[in-house]
């Protein structure tokens, strides 16, 4: 009987059986998780898309909580489960599939969307600065948004950002402290042909503190009202 | 308002007090004088405004560097990533990690863990909590049934509509609709109980799905779209 010929129990049953074998250190076949995944993904049959979740929900916990990092934070990793499957599924349904030819290949990508998952929330948290520390759920949320037209503002504010600053080394500048978060210390140590101390960097970020906050267009755009600052600042 | 004890905060003082390298005089004129201070504040929320709306802004996404690993992309695609992580640090100690992640390779006699035995008490924060709506009175007619539950979550409404099935199990039609209704299409639903996942089902262009014969009782829907957001209704009860 061919593999495609087979009903969703029985492959589904060999497949589970496969992988215990595996994760008893005996040979497997692993055919039969394929065809599963394949189903799963490939004809997007949500009920082998359940089977394959059921037989591979233990492994994803384990995943999820080696990821570095995991440790701080403060939540069970149910969330990142069911992300982590959710980003797997969207990105390997329907003709993408075609391009997974192997079992170990398969989940090698699902052990991807593991770590993504948790990293990629570890990192928007390390961006939400001031919001991090908020308890509140209804702010921390508005403070995330996968909308993609935030992706036009952020790179309207920018050019904003760069034809306040022409030169291509306080371009950079700017970029390590506003987007990449860097101190000082690690600006220095990362391009330490462009500036040779900290007191360097200090005294150049001064500068480019005082020409952003003086300006209404870029303060607009930060949604900041009131004039600009005044003073010695 | 005139600082109250003059000469007032210059730039440099200013920009090391941002920097939180304020010295101890710095520190007590800040302490004492709210002109300065509130000058302070100003400065501090403008810095942070822009560090939140630029932080990473044209960085890659990790599912993006991991499909990069993976050789996932196309040439253009991973040249432009190369390039990328030869001038951001942050994205290279990520892909770093990543790397390590997965050259863990895993071998034969690893076991997996258990699913912890529990259910979330409350959804995580990414999540969009749907509430359930009273039912509205409609006339009762015998034998009529009391009409699809309906849950909100923002501008998107749910339907859901509980039938009987086989062997005393039910089946789930549900809608979801919204403004963004193409956000929503090919979405993966979950349901749950008591933490375990019971089907899933994925919602059709018109916004429509289906989850067959499963046994009643207190469900949880959770509704994931290709664009990352979440809708969650918990605590569902399904019965007749």
């Amino acid at each position: 009987m061919t593999l495609s010929a087979l009903s969703l129990d029985h492959l589904t049953q060999r497949c589970a059986e496969e992988t215990h074998k595996f994760h008893h250190d005996q040979t497997s076949d692993p055919q039969f998780c394929f065809e599963l995944f394949r189903r799963a993904l490939a004809e997007e049959t949500p009920d082998a898309l359940w089977r394959v979740y059921e037989i591979y929900e233990r492994q994803l916990y384990r995943w999820v909580q080696d990821v570095r990092g995991f440790d701080r934070i403060s939540e069970g990793p149910d969330y990142f489960v069911m992300d982590a499957f959710s980003k797997f599924y969207f990105a390997l349904r329907g003709p993408r599939f075609d391009g997974f030819s192997e079992l170990p290949k398969l989940l090698a990508y699902l052990k991807m969307c593991a770590h993504t998952t948790v990293a990629q929330y570890l990192r928007d948290e390390a961006g939400n600065l001031g919001v991090k520390s908020i308890e509140d759920d209804d702010v921390r949320q508005a403070s995330f948004d996968p909308d993609p037209t935030a992706d036009l503002m952020q790179g309207e504010i920018w050019a904003c950002l760069c034809e306040l600053l022409p030169e291509a080394r306080d371009q950079l500048l700017a970029r390590c402290r506003f987007s990449l978060e860097m101190k000082p210390a690690q600006i220095v140590a990362q391009y330490p042909q462009v500036w040779r101390t900290e007191r360097e960097v200090s005294t150049a970020l001064y500068r480019i503190r005082q020409r952003l906050r003086s300006d209404p267009d870029l303060r607009t755009l930060l949604g900041l009202r009131g004039d600009a600052p005044k003073g010695p600042a | 308002m005139e600082c109250s004890f003059p000469p007032p905060l210059t730039s440099d003082q200013l920009s090391a007090a941002l920097e939180g390298l304020a010295e101890p005089d710095l520190q007590a004129h800040l302490a004492r004088c709210p002109a300065c201070a509130s000058q302070l504040k100003a400065a501090q929320r403008f810095e942070q405004q822009l560090s939140q709306r630029l932080y990473r802004w044209d960085c890659p996404s990790l599912q993006r560097l991991g499909e990069y690993h993976l050789n996932r992309l196309t040439p253009d695609e991973a040249a432009n990533i190369t390039q990328h992580l030869k001038q951001c640090a942050r994205c290279d100690e990520e892909f770093a990690g990543l790397r390590a992640f997965m050259e863990v390779e895993q071998r034969p006699g690893d076991q997996p863990v258990e699913r912890p035995p529990r259910r979330p008490d409350r959804p995580h924060w990414r999540e969009i909590v749907a509430r359930l709506l009273p039912h509205t009175p409609t006339l009762a007619l015998r034998g009529s049934a009391p009409g699809p539950l309906t849950a909100e979550a923002g501008d998107i409404r749910l339907l859901l509509d509980i039938k009987p099935a086989r062997g005393g199990n039910v089946t789930l039609d549900g809608t979801v609709m919204a403004s963004d209704q193409d956000q929503w299409n090919g979405a993966l639903v979950h349901l749950r109980r008591a933490g375990a996942v019971l089907q899933m089902a994925t919602v059709d262009d018109l916004g429509g799905f289906r989850c067959e014969a499963f046994a009643p009782g207190v469900t949880d829907v959770r509704i994931a779209s290709a664009e990352g957001r979440t809708i969650i209704l918990l605590d569902a009860k399904f019965a007749i």
